[in-house]
């Protein structure tokens, strides 16, 4: 349970440190000082809860902590169903990272889009898609300098009216994929009612962490972001004037 | 016979006139505070023409300070690669998010000595996202929000 326990405290910290950066720049600072990014901050503060100094052992996991005496005060960490075991750290990183170490590398939110954009009629497929991929970020891992890789990995949409869906795809715009407005895609919904919706998204990352030059190591669990969150107007089209009718114009609205 | 309604006047016809509009009002709000900065926070209130709610708050509260120290900038800020994050057709605040990659490594910051007092930790490129809600009078786009999203580009 170790590591579920550590895996919510990241979101939770994440979550925290999201919104207590959220700060308009001044226009002296950026010029003299720069101001702290909402994401990322290598360059001030407490705000790290990295392990440093502890290492803590899931009992499952990789890496050994072989060589341990009976005489261990942490005698805990020789039992491998144990939960519990926290030893000083001496200097080598044997056992897995866990996503609590790396709370203080932020991804890069992805950003939610519609199509229609803030309106959309009752029946019809309302295409949603999400921008921003894999990327990578630097930061301190345990007292060293270390990249952590994000990877989207899962997308979990939020309609507004109740309903609710889950893809391994971001989606993409109609354009994108070759088909006409109003097409389903595998990551449209319908909307039944006549009313605004706020849609969210939720964009779970999985990540790998390295030290320079040496091979990604992937963390286990995901981290799930927020992203932005859209409003969109959901109507009737009874009446839609079009230049020609569906025999002229196959590919017209609604034809 | 409910129709779709539609909002009272759409200040953009499209997301592409939406985005030219808020690099338009970028450059004056970047064109009019760096003035006010080169003129050591002299007359900051040039700066409501360009700027509104919070991010104005905060810059006039900036130069004051400025004022108080004496100090000023030179260099030119830069901008580039404007992209649309959201437009809002329907609302007045935040009608437009945008994304910014802005340069200030020609810019420096000089106290009343003329001595820089530049940090040696400020990023020269920075990302910024920046809100903009319409002026009260016209359809003109004021800076309301200019938060940093990332160091570099």
């Amino acid at each position: 349970m170790l590591r579920v326990l550590a895996l919510s405290s990241a979101i939770a910290l994440t979550f925290l440190l999201g919104q207590a950066d959220a700060e308009v720049c001044g226009f002296n600072q950026a010029l003299t000082n720069g101001c702290d990014p909402m994401t990322v901050d290598t360059t001030s503060g407490p705000t790290s809860v990295t392990l440093t100094g502890t290492d803590t052992t899931s009992g499952s996991g990789a890496g050994g902590d072989g060589g341990d005496s009976n005489d261990d005060p942490f005698a805990d960490c020789d039992n491998p169903n144990s939960e519990t075991c926290i030893r000083p750290f001496i200097g080598t990183i044997t056992n897995p990272v866990t996503l609590s170490d790396i709370a203080t590398f932020h991804p890069t939110p992805a950003v939610d889009h519609s199509q229609p954009t803030g309106w959309t009629i009752i029946g019809l497929d309302t295409n949603f898609y999400a921008t921003g991929g894999q990327h990578i970020v630097d930061g301190t891992l345990l007292g060293r300098p270390a990249s952590v890789r994000f990877t989207p990995v899962q997308w979990h949409w939020y309609y507004g009216d109740g309903a609710s869906a889950s893809h391994p795809v971001a989606g993409s715009t109609w354009r994108a994929q070759g088909i006409r407005e109003f097409d389903p895609t595998s990551t449209s919904h319908i909307y039944r009612d006549r009313d605004t919706f706020t849609i969210d998204l939720d964009v779970e990352f999985a990540a790998e962490y390295r030290y320079a030059g040496g091979p990604w190591v992937p963390i286990t669990g995901t981290l799930t972001i927020p992203a932005n969150r859209l409003t969109i107007s959901v109507g009737h089209a009874k009446t839609v004037l079009v230049e020609h009718d569906c025999r002229r114009n196959p590919a017209g609205p609604g034809c | 016979m409910p129709m779709p309604t539609p909002s009272a006047t759409p200040v953009f016809a499209s997301e592409e006139e939406a985005l030219a509009a808020a690099e338009v009002a970028y450059g004056e709000y970047v064109a009019v505070a760096s003035k006010i900065f080169a003129d050591g926070g002299a007359g900051a209130d040039r700066l409501r023409a360009a700027a509104t709610g919070a991010q104005l708050e905060a810059d006039l509260a900036g130069f004051r300070e400025v004022l108080r120290l004496g100090q000023y900038s030179t260099g030119t800020t830069t901008f580039e690669r404007f992209e649309l994050q959201q437009y809002n057709p329907d609302s007045s605040k935040e009608i437009v998010v945008v994304y910014v990659c802005e340069d200030i490594t020609d810019v420096d910051v000089l106290d009343q000595d003329g001595n820089s007092i530049v940090s040696p930790s400020r990023p020269d490129l920075t990302t910024y996202e920046l809100a903009f809600d319409v002026a009260e009078v016209g359809t003109r786009l004021l800076v309301s929000r200019k938060e940093a999203w990332a160091v570099g580009c």
